[in-house]
């Protein structure tokens, strides 16, 4: 159970943090709309990452999921901030 | 859902649960109390410092200068003033000084807090001796440790979790079973529906407190992630977005003398429809100076603003008062007063707390039922005492502390040395002192039953000191406006009354128990 939450914590954190960021990037939306939106849509997005952690009969499967869309998902930011998409 | 699903959310459940129901009962037990901060502060206060009830307040420029006058007051900094109004009826002033006040003042820090009768402008209080109200709303917050806001975030996030595994579990019999009790069942089947009815039942709200509970304490993740990515670091623009510019005003050296604060006071109110409940004054005194006003719209849901009076102008900058609403700002508030219930009148406020109540006591029941599994394996008898100590004496040692916190609130003596210390130490040695008992005490039940007993005593013990000692004053409290004190006390004998019978109730049954038991040996 350490491990699940160990993991759980942390990649699910990482992964809508950087889900979020995609919607800012790819969405037209105002700032002040995003900011509200990132900031609830992130938290129940964590919560709800964790909770699939805790459901799993084991985590070697979520992981590959999660690493492989935590990986997509970063490239994009990636991209936006370097400005290739500019 | 698959079977091995909901297998799977069960251990979690119970595993999270477990380790984080201490921290967890603590955090929604204050957050009850807390609901009625403004009661309890006048509860705490003004049977010592009663006011006269009349609206007739003395000018704020009056009061201002006078008090800066009595302390070396620094001007760079920010002097505030928190109105008299729905949460306080007294005036604060928070006084920056050039030099920090000897220590055997009270004082240890570069500001003074004075209490202010609104009326006669006389200084009550600079040593805030009634420390109860902010101490139950500060384990609410941050349970009173060092970096207590990030694990009260970290605690709420499992509690979401929590609510989330919960879902997965409840799921199939969410409407079936939505009202099943089973009366007549086991204690373990009573417990367990307790538990399931009282999550199903305040699963709203416990998503809502859970959400809110993330966004205040953890929200630096946010914070740091979105200004290093989106915003390159720029912190400032970041928060202009988000609606919380602050602004300084630097220091000309040049005095000038300030406006009448009540005008601009009125001119706000007047302006917008709103009421002002803080005002802050930068440089005061000078040609820099800053006024700003911090205010609710009225009938509004929870919108608050800031407004800025620039000295130097004579005006109200468009600038530094944007006439649009910030979405961010407004959500944000919204949902703090969702958190908070500062919106709601005593009725709502109950029925939050009736619900907050009922969040403790399915902690509670579920501590229970890991305790009575593991009981019946009687294997790791010591593990099972720690557990049982801290999570059953944790849980009910924070009731009886509240309890004594109380006590010591209304019996200490006003001119006492750091007597909010006092308090605060009487609560953390009853907490300590019910782990002890809990640890030591095998049979659960009779350990509750008495917890709850000794809680309904100390309890009636203020009762008691505030219907003898205090009745004169408290009912012309009554008479003059400020039945809140009245109230409080009544609301601690119910609650003395529920505690008792309750504690009674587990007494019986667990002696029932017992026989049963040594009946079954014989």
């Amino acid at each position: 159970m350490w491990l699940k939450t160990l993991l759980g914590f942390f990649v699910s954190l990482s992964l809508s943090l950087s889900l979020m960021l995609n919607t800012a990037y790819l969405l037209p939306l105002p700032r002040e709309v995003y900011l509200l939106l990132g900031f609830v849509g992130g938290i129940v997005l964590w919560g709800v990452i964790m909770t699939m952690f805790y459901c799993a009969s084991g985590v070697g499967r979520l992981m590959w999921y999660c690493g492989t869309l935590l990986v997509i998902s970063l490239a994009i930011n990636g991209a936006f901030m370097l400005g290739v998409f500019a | 859902m698959k079977a091995s699903t909901v297998r799977h959310a069960v251990e979690a459940h119970g595993w999270v649960g477990l380790i984080i129901s201490v921290p967890l009962f603590i955090i929604f037990w204050a957050g009850a109390v807390t609901l009625f901060h403004p009661e309890v502060e006048r509860w705490s206060t003004m049977p010592h410092y009663p006011l006269s009830g009349s609206e007739a307040t003395l000018p704020l420029d009056e009061v201002v200068e006078d008090k800066i006058a009595q302390y070396d007051f620094d001007s760079s900094h920010r002097l505030r003033l928190h109105l008299p109004g729905e949460h306080t009826p007294y005036l604060w002033m928070e006084l920056p000084l050039l030099e920090p006040l000897p220590e055997a003042s009270g004082h240890h820090a570069q500001h003074v807090h004075l209490m202010i009768d609104p009326v006669s402008g006389e200084t009550l209080s600079t040593s805030e001796p009634f420390q109860l109200a902010d101490f139950i709303n500060q384990l609410h917050f941050n349970l009173k440790l060092p970096q207590g806001l990030y694990l009260v975030g970290i605690v709420t996030f499992f509690f979401l979790v929590l609510v989330m595994t919960g879902l997965v579990i409840q799921l199939k019999n969410l409407f079936k079973n939505f009202f099943l009790y089973r009366n007549n069942s086991t204690t373990r089947s009573q417990v367990n529906d307790i538990h399931t009815v009282v999550g199903v039942i305040s699963l709203p709200y416990g998503l809502m407190y859970a959400l809110t509970g993330v966004m205040f304490n953890l929200s630096i993740i946010f914070q740091i992630t979105t200004m290093i990515t989106l915003y390159q670091g720029d912190m400032q623009t970041m928060m202009e977005d988000a609606g919380f510019a602050s602004y300084q005003a630097e220091m000309t050296e040049q005095a000038a003398s300030m406006p009448d604060l009540d005008t601009l006071l009125q001119k706000v109110e007047a302006q917008a429809n709103t009421t002002v409940h803080t005002i802050s004054i930068q440089n005061y005194g000078d040609q820099s100076a800053l006024i700003g006003f911090s205010v609710l719209e009225n009938g509004s849901f929870a919108r608050s603003v800031d407004r800025f009076y620039q000295l130097s102008t004579d005006s109200f900058p468009e600038a530094m008062n944007p006439q649009q609403h910030n979405l961010f700002t407004d959500g944000v508030n919204m949902l703090f007063s969702l958190h908070m219930a500062n919106y709601a009148g005593v009725d709502l406020r109950l029925l939050y707390f009736l619900l907050a109540i009922g969040v403790c006591a399915m902690i509670v029941a579920g501590n229970l039922l890991w305790m009575t599994k593991r009981q019946k394996q009687s294997r790791h008898a010591r593990t099972l005492a720690v557990m049982r100590g801290l999570t059953l004496g944790g849980t009910m040692g924070t009731i009886t502390a509240t309890a004594m916190a109380f006590l010591l609130e209304r019996v200490l003596p006003v001119a006492l040395t750091d007597r909010g210390e006092w308090m605060m130490t009487g609560f953390g040695l009853t907490l300590l002192l019910s782990v002890v008992m809990a640890y030591l005490n095998r049979r659960y039940l009779r350990y509750l039953g008495w917890s709850c007993v000794l809680s309904a005593l100390l309890l009636l013990g203020v009762v008691v000191v505030d219907s003898t000692l205090m009745t004169a004053v408290i009912a012309s409290l009554w008479q003059a406006g400020f039945p809140q004190v009245a109230a409080i006390s009544l609301g601690l004998l119910l609650f003395a009354l529920l505690l008792g019978g309750l504690g009674l109730l587990l007494l019986r049954r667990e002696a029932k128990q017992s026989i049963t038991m040594q009946a079954g040996h014989l």
